[in-house]
């Protein structure tokens, strides 16, 4: 046997130790800093055990590799997460206040606003990067602020940059208290961010409750059926939750289903960041694009809120469009943090919860109508 | 220019599919709204659920 496959250290590359440094680095984070741990620390320690020199876990038969051909290349880990997503999701919050679901379209402007970026930067224009139509719409898919969406369109859409994509969108959702509140400051006034709204709304059924997801499915699929298969686990989820019968099966969604799929797929997305894929100047553009995508959708979503406040007679503090982007429920939170900031006395967490939930759907909605178009228009 | 209509069109997609979202979810909880909760006060002070106390209290609904 050659002494280069025997010892490993032998065979270490530059780019390989340099990978070893960042999946130390994701742990640190996630243990110590706590953010995103239970992404984090799966996905460093995927890069971990792909990047070790001879371990041969990404190639052939090994771990990562095959459990990154069954559960990533399949899609079929991000459906298995939306089931759990849905039935941790309270939709109580939208069904209440119905108006907030235009805040969670608004704010998908963020992922089509830098796929227009990144495909300038790309093939588009300038030609600065190796982004075709199809990668440009994978980067652009970070601003969904939703993990297994980018997972979903990202790995259908067969764009080589999809593990930088991925580990984007996740670890910008961590980022969320740090990107939003500056935009938010920009883009209101202080009279704005004041505007008191009422704790309080109009009740909904639990009748309609329960017919809210299987109405959703229908509506969706009849008009972006592209997004069928994200919808529909997601929306099977809630109804699990809803429906008041299947207690057990919903703790299952939420607890045993979503954490063995999230150690494995953190596994997985830690097992494609390879050195020799990974360690590129499009990576860093594409860190760059996704802090765009967060700050695109973020004011988008202000943006709406502004003319909502306008239309509504001062009534809609603007601040509850930046919960538009998914990212739930960091942004809510975040909606509720500024506007204490202004008004002590002024609660927008419920609203902003409304807009958050849309946005979840909404990224959804998204993540269909970028993979019906691009047969028409990047073919 | 396909960038600039594929852009238009994804964000006709999510702003039609979401208001028609919205118009139903409007139209579903007019038509299931939650029955008024009895006003316990009321009933406890002679009042039943049925008379036109508790109506007024509660909207008429």
């Amino acid at each position: 046997m050659p002494q280069g496959e025997l010892l490993g250290i032998l065979a270490l590359t530059w780019q390989a130790a340099a990978m070893l440094v960042i999946a130390c680095g994701l742990i640190y984070l996630g243990i110590a800093k706590e953010v995103e741990p239970l992404l984090l620390v799966p996905i460093g320690a995927g890069i971990l055990l792909a990047n070790i020199p001879l371990g041969g876990l990404t190639e052939g038969h090994g771990f990562l590799r095959l459990i990154r051909t069954f559960g990533i290349e399949t899609e079929l880990f991000p459906l298995l997460i939306f089931i759990g997503v849905g039935a941790m999701i309270d939709f109580g919050s939208m069904l209440e206040r119905p108006y907030t679901v235009l805040l969670g379209a608004a704010a998908q402007f963020g992922i089509f606003g830098t796929f227009f970026l990144a495909y300038l930067f790309g093939d588009g224009l300038f030609g600065l990067f190796d982004f075709s139509f199809t990668d440009a719409v994978s980067i652009g898919i970070i601003g969904s602020a939703d993990g297994p969406t980018s997972i979903y369109v990202s790995t259908v859409l067969g764009t080589k940059y999809a593990p930088a994509i991925v580990v984007a969108a996740y670890s910008y959702m961590a980022l969320v208290p740090i990107i939003q509140p500056p935009i938010m400051r920009a883009l209101t006034t202080k009279r704005e961010r004041g505007v008191v709204m009422p704790a309080r709304s109009a009740r909904v059924s639990q009748r309609t409750r329960i017919l809210f997801p299987v109405v959703t499915i229908v509506v969706v699929g009849l008009i972006a059926p592209k997004a069928t298969p994200l919808i529909g686990t997601l929306m099977f989820g809630n109804l699990l939750r809803e429906s008041g019968v299947l207690e057990r099966l919903s703790l299952a969604a939420q607890n045993e289903l979503a954490n063995i799929v999230t150690i494995l797929l953190g596994l997985a997305v830690g097992g494609m960041m390879v050195a020799e894929e990974f360690l590129r100047p499009e990576t860093i553009m594409i860190f760059a694009m996704g802090v765009v995508a967060f700050a695109v959708g973020t004011a988008a979503g202000l943006v709406l809120g502004k003319i909502m406040y306008l239309l509504s007679g001062k009534q809609i503090n603007p601040l509850i469009g930046a919960a538009g982007i998914s990212a739930f429920p960091m942004s809510a939170r975040v909606v509720q943090k500024v506007g204490l900031e202004t008004n002590p006395h002024n609660h927008l967490l419920m609203h902003a919860a409304g807009a958050n939930t849309a946005g979840q759907i909404a990224s959804v909605v998204a993540g269909g109508a970028v993979l019906a178009l691009v047969p028409f228009f990047g073919g | 220019m396909n960038a600039i209509w594929f852009v238009l069109g994804g964000m006709a997609i999510v702003f039609a599919t979401l208001a028609v979202l919205l118009a139903v979810m409007m139209g579903l909880a007019r038509l299931l709204r939650p029955e008024p909760r009895p006003n316990v006060a009321n009933v406890g002070a002679g009042a039943s659920p049925s008379s036109g106390q508790h109506r007024a209290k509660t909207g008429g609904a």
